[in-house]
């Protein structure tokens, strides 16, 4: 992810966080529809917690959206 | 079906995009030209992970039809593949983009034997600046009389570079293998039964990667009555084993049902599907019901066009619900127009609508919607092209809109496959989805952009 990381200083969390955005994005593809809106919800509030600088709030978020993906992917 | 053929093609291009392009050739499916309305087959709809080919009413042709003489063909390849994904959004109004692209050489070989037996080996090895991969699938069919015997399996290994951009993503081997037996019971009658194994193995695994096994069990009826009028009935029952985490073990139920009728030149599909899934500790995750139901027509209003509704319904009900699985209920209605514009290009536009109802706090209830349209080519095997799209608007009725407002969409999809030589083939899959919400800081757009160009055989 090119933008978010130079958003902040680039600590470990924030690093851990596009990282782990970064994955779920791109694995979030494969879900059903209906499961790609809560997909697109929770990083939504990602995206919102990155920009509020409150990383800890978005790595949360973030772990929950991969969580999600691995119980519903096909 | 086109939409298998569609699908197939997709998978040839070296698509490891393989969520996106699903998702867009299903959209376009649903205005595809063509697309006979007979439904999948049963064993599409018990299973959630099926390759869904060359199902149905196959066995009835196969046994009825003749035996082809006895024959070895290979088919190799060589393909060169560019597949790209970006997102762009933004982040303290700072246009971000995510991006992953990937360039690959991918090499096929493919064996086939026709005969009393029919036999189908493939292997697709990739290599790639991101990953390694191979893709292992054999078939093999052969008939007795009234009982027809099918085996399939599957291989796929995915081996990730030191450098990937997803560093975080581990190597993996994951596999399925399926047995299914038809048997002629009666007079255009079938009686069916698979069972399906799946299984994965990660190199490394962590909370999200885990290996798992998946067995399936299904029993399908099928009547036959007419060309395209099939019922079938069916059920199914499954288990998960995790070996890191049992709590995450599930069992589920399934049934399912399929009507597909033609009325003269007039066509109706109806589907149902219920499953019931419940994990070995329920405090982990929580049991849930799922539902889906569609009812679809083609109405032929002139030789040259033809009406076409469909209606959709999905419900998911939790035991437990949390703000992240939590209940939905989500219906969509649409009405396309189709018309041959000519013997070739066929034309489709209608409106859409959908209307989504959650119970939980991160999941929101919304209506929307979009007008539809569609346009497809085919030249022979030579040539085909189809452009879909679908603008419309989504009203969020409640919740918080700090983190998602009101917003515009405009997802679009191309699809082309062009074999100027019959050694030379190329793909190209290309949907581009921007959102413009009320709340700007909120807009995306995501690009998926699939190309490749084959040499050999096809």
């Amino acid at each position: 992810m090119a933008g978010a990381g130079e958003q902040a200083a680039p600590d470990s969390l924030a690093v851990q966080v596009d990282s782990l955005y970064s994955r779920a994005v791109v694995e979030g593809r494969g879900l059903a529809p209906r499961d790609l809106r809560v997909l697109g919800e929770l990083l939504a509030a990602a995206r919102e917690m990155q920009a509020a600088k409150d990383l800890e709030a978005a790595a949360v978020l973030v772990q929950d959206a991969l969580d999600f993906i691995a119980e519903r992917r096909p | 079906m086109r939409s298998g053929v569609t699908r197939a093609s997709v998978a040839r291009a070296g698509v490891e995009l393989a969520g996106v392009v699903r998702s867009g050739v299903a959209r376009a499916g649903v205005v595809r030209a063509g697309v006979a309305l007979a439904g999948m087959a049963l064993a599409t709809l018990l299973s959630t992970a099926t390759a869904g080919a060359e199902l149905g009413s196959a066995p009835a042709a196969r046994l009825a039809g003749s035996v082809p003489p006895r024959t070895w063909s290979f088919y190799p390849n060589v393909a060169f593949a560019y597949d790209t994904f970006g997102q762009r959004y933004t982040i303290s109004d700072t246009d971000t983009l995510d991006l992953y692209e990937e360039l690959c050489a991918r090499l096929v070989a493919r064996v086939e034997r026709l005969g009393a037996t029919r036999l189908e080996v493939e292997n697709v090895l990739s290599l790639g600046q991101e990953a390694t991969r191979d893709d292992f699938r054999a078939r093999l069919r052969r008939g007795f009389g009234r009982f027809e015997l099918r085996a399939e399996g599957e291989l796929h290994s995915k081996q990730y570079a030191q450098d990937a951009d997803l560093d975080l993503a581990g190597d993996y081997l994951a596999g399925t293998a399926r047995a299914r037996g038809s048997l002629r019971v009666g007079d255009r009658l079938w009686l069916r039964v698979e069972d399906r194994l799946e299984f994965a193995s990660y190199a490394s695994r962590s909370r999200y990667e885990y290996d798992y096994q998946i067995n399936d069990l299904s029993l399908e009826l099928e009547r036959q009555y007419g060309i395209l009028s099939t019922v079938r009935v069916g059920g199914a029952a499954g288990w998960r084993t995790v070996p890191d985490s049992s709590a995450i073990d599930y069992d589920r139920w399934v049934a399912a049902g399929a009507w597909d009728a033609e009325w003269g030149s007039h066509l109706t599909v109806i589907e149902t599907r219920i499953e019931r899934r419940t994990y070995t500790d329920s405090g982990v995750r929580s049991p849930y019901s799922d539902g889906s139901g569609r009812a679809a027509a083609q109405v032929a209003l002139h030789p040259r066009m033809r009406l076409r509704p469909e209606y959709r319904l999905a419900l998911q009900r939790y035991d437990l619900q949390d703000s992240i699985y939590a209940d939905a209920t989500e219906h969509s209605i649409e009405l396309l127009v189709e018309g041959d514009a000519s013997s070739r290009a066929v034309l489709a536009l209608g409106p859409r609508a959908e209307f989504r109802r959650v119970g939980g706090d991160v999941d929101r209830p919304y209506d929307q919607w979009s007008l539809k349209g569609s346009v497809s080519f085919a030249r022979g095997r030579e040539l085909y092209l189809q452009f879909t799209d679908e603008v419309g608007k989504r009203w969020y009725l409640e919740g918080d809109p700090t983190f998602y407002s009101d917003l515009v969409f405009n997802w679009s999809t191309l699809y082309l496959t062009w074999q100027p030589h019959p050694r030379l083939g190329l793909d190209l899959f290309c949907s581009l989805d921007p959102e413009v919400h009320e709340d700007s800081t909120h807009d995306t757009t995501t690009l998926l952009l699939s190309a490749a160009v084959t040499v050999g055989w096809r």
